[in-house]
């Protein structure tokens, strides 16, 4: 139902281009710099996974996307296009009144951040049914209820007539899920939609995001600081750091053969189930201060890697591989370090 | 001073047995008249020898962090007894209380709120040693302070700084310096690494491992999935709704776990590896957690469980040896 | 725009640079700066009430009767704030009632505060019977009008400047404890005095090292506030008669005197009233600036809000 391309734009200009997207917070302490310089791209219907630590600037980015920086942040530079048109400027500023919240949708980690917990959520569902597509409030509670069975609610027609307190975390996030969806986007963002969520939940809730995916055709952009969520959901992965991507590829080939030292400390620091080993892998130090972010690149201070060059020259994103870029001096230079996780799986 | 007998070595440094919390939490009825009560923990038994992991698992509500808090005595015991280095503790207060924190110690799970913001480092860290008057000596406490912090991997110009100055991974490494600081015989880590970043929480847990080897300690390591506690516990328990339904030996657990609720918590955990994520099938769980106030009757887990029969219903499974090394609830595995 | 913060400042000890930050702030902070302003004035003017004073404030002139202002015709600037219907001057009465403001705010503040912060202490952190008693007495005494309780018991007491600061509290420490035992109860329930607890630190330790420094910027905010309605009452009570009596002088005294001349000295009531007013609206000011300056996220809003107006140029 939402991916019918639409005829205006011609198909080889990507749906989502974020382009060198920089984002200063202007605090007391100083003008903190949380994205400096981004750079991705999204497909119709391609899902990717925005990877990185906390203070990384992923969150930060798709906020940017859905236009909800507050201050004392502000967007500095950079552009964010939708279909080949910008978002941002005054020029942008009616086209994306049109786009955000209803061709992209985003779901929080939080679901009480999309949800008033005041009102049913039948009602709730309506009114983005009605505002986005004008439908008048019959057709309304009745498309809403489909939105709940779609969003693997059972008994969908008692359930629209509770409120957010009656349902459980798990639940929620579904009922928020749904909401995003009541809009037909093109784009759903995630914004860590399972951080909160126990881990049996977790696994329903991204088996849901999953099929919905595939079922209806979106554009899926995961932000998430767990490599195993993305693991199953995402056919890309951009790995942030300090502000920066500095890894962006297809996700297996990533995560089996990572060229920036970063995403392969990311992948051997990570617990797995699978594969024990005697140590895990840590990477040593802290991400830098924002405020001061330093000269050259961003995580020569704690690279195993890390020469002269790097702490003078900040690497540009470039392609290495066939759609592989990487930010690094030294990229793939890791792997005469060895495979991210001890071998044996 | 107790002469180490020799069979003091095969007694476990902590006994618990039938612990039960239960929380009271209002009234209902038009009356008020029927007490409510929130079954947190409900008949948990289980022990830990000395310089033993032991991995306590479980979901949001499952009771784990009651259990551990209850073994530190911070919340009141409903039923059930607690043995520490062969003394039982279930009903000290007072003084006795406060001398016993001596011997374990809380990490917390938030290295933000856990430490005081007003405070310097150093001041946080001798703590206990002052309030235990450990150490009268000023400059000799500062000096074991700084000890302690050496041997948590911090900068000795950490010590006067405040919290604020630090990232929550270095803070975490002040929460446990502070834990140090008495030698305890057994800390109890509650999630200590959740709040972290991956990167960080190997540090943090590389680290509990080295203590381990240096001071021989012993942990009760709260964690809320199988995966952070598999490289470091020697057995692993798992609480579901308040109760103990599987204590395995570690490989047991990971390779064959016996109760459905571990297996469907192990296939919850995504591997960080598109390819073997892809393939992996998940134990189908659907439901949500029961509601503690009203626990269901019989196995807790019925509601969702798999392989559920009618026998699971009504009757509740006991704690069982299941053979090489598993010991879990359940009437069907 | 990416623009560094401020270059580090030459060795300056750390507190004489937070000191000159927060002044730095206050002076940004106009209304707050404003408010400190009349509160310092109001404090220096009381201890030099003697030397500022042209006149002796009791000293009766019969030949100066209800002079008007040194502006207005008649007028001279021997009394520049004229006299009253006893040749008293008003500037000197005005100067030597602060004394009585600033001694009846700050001893109500004081007392008020002890007993308040005190009770509050014993409710939040015992919790259980004692918790419900304070709170069962002061919900009880809430419900009770304030006014009318102190014109009970000064109806009976002779009232004078002890009389008020010892029978203002009985109201005015309710609003401490509620303050002192909401602080005690969240700060109970941080992580960081629960670790306290744990590591064995006794209740003393734990109430004065680790919740009591969490009271510290909302009582000073608050003793502010409080000192301000404490003049305010003493002014009403004075008004009334039931105050400070005569010949001692009080700016509420001064209104309800110039009260039946107000239509031909309108001079008696209105600077007294003005004093009252402005001291009052100070307290207030500065009150709201220690607010904003203790709380962390204030702090930060109207930085960012500076920061947008003035075209994002950081620090």
């Amino acid at each position: 139902m939402a991916a019918v391309p639409d005829m205006e734009t011609p198909l080889d200009v990507p749906l989502l281009a974020v382009d060198d997207l920089q984002v200063s917070f202007f605090t007391r302490r100083g003008v903190v710099q949380a994205v400096r310089g981004a750079s991705f791209t999204l497909d119709r219907g391609q899902t990717i996974g925005l990877v990185g630590e906390s203070g990384s600037g992923k969150s930060v980015t798709s906020r940017a996307v859905m236009g909800l920086i507050e201050l004392p942040g502000r967007i500095v530079a950079g552009d964010i296009r939708w279909k080949g048109k910008s978002l941002l400027g005054k020029d942008g500023h009616a086209y994306s009144d049109r786009i955000r919240g209803k061709e992209i949708s985003i779901i929080f980690q939080d679901p009480m951040t999309s949800l008033n917990p005041l009102m049913k959520i039948g009602d709730q569902i309506g009114e983005v049914l009605g505002h986005h597509l004008g439908m008048d409030r019959s057709s309304a509670d009745k498309r809403a209820v489909e939105l709940l069975d779609l969003v693997g609610i059972s008994f969908p027609r008692q359930r629209v007539k509770q409120y957010p307190y009656e349902f459980s975390g798990g639940m929620n996030q579904r009922v928020a899920i749904a909401m995003a969806l009541a809009s037909e986007p093109e784009l759903l963002i995630a914004d860590e939609p399972t951080t909160a969520l126990d881990v049996t939940i977790q696994a329903q809730i991204l088996e849901l995001l999953q099929q919905l995916q595939t079922d209806l055709g979106l554009a899926v952009l995961l932000i998430t600081h767990d490599l195993g969520v993305v693991a199953g959901l995402c056919q890309r992965l951009a790995v942030m750091y300090a502000g920066r991507i500095v890894e962006t590829g297809q996700a297996e080939e990533i995560y089996s053969d990572p060229g920036h030292p970063y995403a392969w400390g990311l992948i051997g620091s990570t617990p797995r189930l699978d594969v024990v080993v005697p140590k895990l892998v840590s990477i040593a130090g802290a991400p830098p201060d924002l405020i001061r972010p330093p000269v050259g690149c961003a995580y020569a201070p704690r690279c195993p890697l890390a020469v002269e060059l790097c702490e003078q020259v900040s690497p540009e994103l470039i392609e290495h591989l066939p759609h592989r870029k990487v930010a690094c001096h030294r990229a793939f230079d890791i792997r005469t370090v060895g495979a991210p996780v001890a071998a044996g799986s | 001073m107790r002469p180490s007998l020799p069979e003091a070595d095969t007694e476990p440094l902590l006994r618990v047995e039938g612990l039960t919390v239960h929380f009271p939490v209002g009234r209902a009825g038009f009356w008020g008249r029927q007490k409510q009560v929130l079954h947190a923990v409900d008949g948990v038994t289980f022990d830990i020898k000395r310089g033993e992991t032991l991995g306590l698992v479980g979901e949001s509500g499952s009771g784990k962090s009651t259990t551990g808090r209850a073994i530190l005595r911070k919340v009141p015991i409903t039923a059930g007894s607690i043995v520490f280095k062969g003394q039982d503790i279930t009903g000290v207060k007072g003084e006795e209380l406060r001398q016993l924190r001596r011997h374990m110690q809380l990490v917390f799970q938030d290295p933000y709120g856990s430490l005081n913001p007003r405070m310097r480092v150093l001041d946080i860290v001798s703590e206990p040693l002052i309030v235990h008057g450990l150490e009268p000596n000023t400059e000799a406490c500062s000096e074991r302070v700084l000890d302690l912090l050496e041997i948590v991997g911090l900068p000795k110009d950490a010590a006067d700084r405040y919290p604020h100055s630090f990232s929550g991974g270095q803070r975490q490494r002040v929460v446990i310096a502070r834990a140090l600081a008495l030698r305890p015989d057994l800390i109890i880590a509650d999630e200590p690494v959740s709040a972290l970043d991956v990167s960080i929480q190997a540090q943090i847990v590389n680290l509990l491992a080295d203590l381990q080897d240096e001071f021989g300690l012993t942990y009760l390591f709260i964690a809320h999935d199988l995966s952070v506690v598999r490289h470091l516990s020697d057995r692993i328990a798992v609480m579901y709704s308040g109760k103990l339904v599987e204590l395995s030996d570690r490989d047991a657990i990971y390779d064959r776990p016996t109760h459905p609720y571990t297996e469907a918590l192990l296939s919850s955990v995504p591997i960080p590896d598109p390819v073997l994520q892809r393939e992996r099938r998940r134990v189908p769980l659907t439901g949500e957690i029961p509601n503690p106030i009203s626990p269901p009757p019989g196995c807790r887990f019925h509601t969702r469980c798999p392989i559920v029969q009618d026998r699971c219903r009504s009757e509740e499974p006991p704690l069982e040896d299941k053979g090489a090394g598993s010991v879990a609830a359940c009437w069907f595995r | 725009m990416a623009q560094t913060v401020a270059a580090p400042g030459i060795a300056t000890p750390g507190i004489t640079r937070r000191f000159a930050g927060v002044v730095g702030e206050l002076w940004k902070d106009k209304a707050g700066f404003f408010g400190l302003l009349v509160m310092s004035t109001l404090i220096l003017v009381a201890i030099a009430a003697p030397i500022l004073a042209p006149h002796d404030p009791a000293a009766q002139s019969l030949s100066a009767r209800l002079d008007p202002p040194f502006w207005l015709e008649g007028g001279s600037l021997e009394h520049p704030l004229g006299t009253d219907n006893l040749g008293r001057d008003v500037l000197s009465r005005i100067i030597f009632g602060s004394r009585v403001s600033l001694i009846v705010g700050l001893g109500v503040v004081a007392i008020a505060g002890t007993v308040g912060t005190v009770l509050g202490l014993l409710a939040g952190y015992n919790g259980g019977r004692v918790d419900s008693l304070i709170m069962r007495w002061l919900d009880t005494q809430l419900a009770f009008p304030g006014l009318l309780l102190y014109l009970v018991i000064l109806s009976v007491v002779r009232p004078s400047l002890l009389v008020l600061i010892v029978i203002l509290p009985i109201n005015a420490w309710m609003v401490y404890a509620l303050l002192v035992r909401g602080v005690v109860l969240s700060a109970k329930e941080t992580p960081y005095v629960e670790a306290a607890e744990i590591v064995g630190a006794r209740p003393k330790r734990i109430i004065f090292r680790h919740i009591l420094p969490n009271l510290a910027a909302p009582l000073l905010t608050l003793a502010v506030l409080e000192f301000a309605s404490a003049i305010l009452a003493e002014a009403a009570l004075s008004f009334l008669g039931l105050g400070i009596q005569p010949p001692e002088m009080s700016w509420g005294l001064d209104v309800a005197i110039g009260r039946e001349y107000v239509f031909n000295a309108w001079w008696l009531v209105t600077f007294p009233g003005i004093a009252i007013a402005l001291t009052v609206l100070g307290a207030n000011l500065f009150a709201s600036w220690l607010r904003i300056v203790a709380d962390p996220h204030e702090r930060e809003k109207r930085f960012a809000a500076g920061v947008s107006m003035t075209g994002g140029r950081g620090a």
